[in-house]
């Protein structure tokens, strides 16, 4: 079972290593390691989902 | 509070992520409706766009799009195709990027939102997933997005004119603001009850823990949720100093 639990408002179920994520009219549920989500004009799939390099992000196709 | 439990999703019709997520999210909703907490769970589905500046049309695989858009080695770039494919195919959707037809989907978004006006819209998205990602069809030029809308009952004519007049447009940028509103950087991104975020495709069990969670905060005071927040701040705080 996935570890799902409540953050602050500040807090993110992404770090996507910029540290850019503010949602101040939400309260995020989160789950440890993030996941795969687009931003722009790039997509992005943590690494721990593939390989346990929980942290890092490869960027994948949009 | 209504008994449901509604969702409103932003995502992007290209978005690889968001027809994945779409996929875990609906078996997440399926096993919450299964469980002692089960409610009826309410779904609207708003835009957003990833790539506004992207063309209507453009010649070339995906892998020659990724290749010159990016600066990528196009070899490179199929390597990224060929991973999120396969992870598509983990939960039975068969991306076909050799077919997939580039394209920007602002017109897209405005058929979604004109069927809703009708009742169809999850149908629509659905159908312009599969269209995008499945089966090469376009979904950034009128006619076709006519077609594809008339194969879930909307009326063709009623498309095009809506299109040819971008009478759905300023509903595209409302969902748009509202995004920005909420901070919304990514997607899929999935608002419950207008107050709980939930980030990216998660699994499923995220999905329905998520949903079994927030219908338990509904009982919840706001004294017993401050405290359950400074519990979640002081608990990654000892996190954070244990692997300083």
């Amino acid at each position: 079972m996935t570890d799902v639990r409540l953050d602050g408002a500040a807090g993110s179920g992404l770090q996507s290593g910029d540290g850019r994520e503010a949602r101040p009219a939400l309260l995020t549920l989160v789950t440890p390691g993030g996941a795969p989500v687009c931003e722009g004009d790039s997509c992005f799939l943590p690494d721990s989902s593939l390989a346990g390099a929980e942290g890092d992000w490869s960027e994948v196709p949009d | 509070m209504n008994d449901s439990v509604k969702v409103d999703v932003w995502s992007d019709i290209a978005c690889p992520w968001c027809y994945i997520g779409k996929r875990k999210f609906e078996a997440g909703v399926a096993a919450f409706g299964a469980g002692p907490d089960a409610r009826p769970v309410e779904v609207e589905y708003h835009s957003f766009e990833l790539s506004p500046d992207t063309p209507v049309d453009f010649e070339g695989s995906e892998a020659e799009f990724l290749s010159q858009h990016k600066g990528l080695p196009v070899e490179q770039a199929q390597q990224m195709i060929d991973q999120v494919a396969g992870i598509a195919a983990s939960v039975d959707l068969h991306y076909d990027y050799d077919a997939l037809r580039h394209t920007n989907t602002v017109k897209a978004h405005q058929v979604i939102h004109l069927a809703k006006q009708h009742g169809k819209q999850l149908e629509m998205v659905e159908r312009l997933f599969t269209a995008y990602f499945e089966r090469g069809e376009h979904v950034g030029q009128d006619e076709s997005l006519a077609d594809l809308a008339a194969s879930v009952g909307l009326d063709r004519d009623e498309v095009l004119a809506t299109l040819r007049d971008d009478t759905q447009l300023a509903a595209v940028r409302a969902d748009q603001a509202q995004a920005q509103a909420y901070g919304i950087n990514g997607v899929p991104f999935f608002v419950i009850d207008g107050k709980y975020g939930v980030s990216g495709a998660q699994d499923p069990a995220a999905f329905e823990q998520v949903l079994r969670q927030v219908v338990a905060l509904r009982d919840t005071t706001p004294e017993e949720l401050a405290e359950q927040q400074q519990r979640a701040a002081d608990d990654a705080a000892a996190d954070a100093a244990v692997t300083r």
